[in-house]
């Protein structure tokens, strides 16, 4: 049980460095800087892969 | 170093990785596929590391009575980095909460500004979510799916929320968070607790 939470915690440690890595840098003022339309495209990309995976997992485990 | 690598090999870990974080925040040009080579790398590299200093329940089944005492012994330390993990992720989001935010880049228009805060917010809470579903997925689960369903109900409320409030979801998602630790079973708290800081953290940290 103990070796399986390191994993998982293992396993999580890229996805949360990369977050707090764009999350906390700054971007360089020469850096090409997102347009309106790409940033609102991520969002909505972001937005219904998210919903998708929450809705996977409830549909593979529903309520007992 | 030979003594706090038997003692702490999951906190090298994670102390490794957030060094790796602040020195590509720091100005080390990197491409997104380095910076994930890297990790990947690395991460793959302790992760055998790590492996090699801890033993599976299956090891312990196969062994006789007096090497599994020894391997008992030898496994306090990862039974200790284990209880002192929450506090490492604890550290780790001191430290990228000590660093502000970086702001929005200033040439987007308001609803752009809005969809790039709020990417951020919904990033933020599948950290805890996809925590909580690998964790549920381990044989034997490390998380209950009852426990995994209602932290994958609180993150699809919330992201919901986010898509429909524009910018005024805050105080609700956090509410919300609030309610959900209050329903998690005292048994699977602490293991959930340093992702529920960090996405607490996060929250309240985005501009």
């Amino acid at each position: 049980m103990n070796q399986n939470l390191i994993n998982v915690a293992i396993a999580q440690a890229p996805a949360v460095i990369g977050f707090l890595k764009e999350a906390f840098a700054e971007a360089h003022p020469n850096d090409p800087q997102p347009t309106d339309e790409e940033v609102i495209a991520a969002y909505h990309s972001a937005f219904a892969s998210s919903i998708a995976k929450d809705e996977a997992y409830l549909a593979a485990h529903p309520e007992s | 170093m030979t003594n706090l690598w038997n003692a702490e090999p999951v906190a090298i870990v994670a102390l490794i990785n957030a060094v790796l974080a602040l020195v590509m925040a720091f100005g080390v040009t990197v491409t997104p596929a380095q910076t994930a080579a890297v990790l990947g790398v690395v991460n793959a590299l302790l992760a055998i590391l790590v492996r090699s200093r801890v033993t599976s329940p299956q090891t312990l089944q196969e062994m006789t009575p007096k090497t599994l005492a020894d391997a008992q012994n030898a496994t306090q330390p990862v039974k200790e980095t284990v209880r002192k993990l929450p506090i490492v992720l604890l550290a780790l989001v001191l430290a990228g909460s000590s660093f502000a935010c970086a702001s929005a880049p200033p040439n987007l228009s308001p609803a752009a500004h809005v969809a790039f805060v709020n990417t951020r917010a919904i990033k933020g809470l599948d950290i805890l979510r996809d925590f909580a579903i690998d964790a549920n997925n381990q044989q034997p689960p490390i998380i209950s799916t009852a426990t995994t369903r209602k932290v994958v109900l609180y993150h699809e409320s919330s992201v919901k929320i986010i898509d429909a409030s524009g910018s005024g979801w805050r105080a609700a998602v956090l509410t919300g968070l609030d309610e959900l630790v209050k329903e998690i079973p005292a048994s699977e708290s602490p293991k959930l607790t340093p992702y529920v800081i960090l996405l607490k953290t996060i929250l309240t940290e985005i501009p």
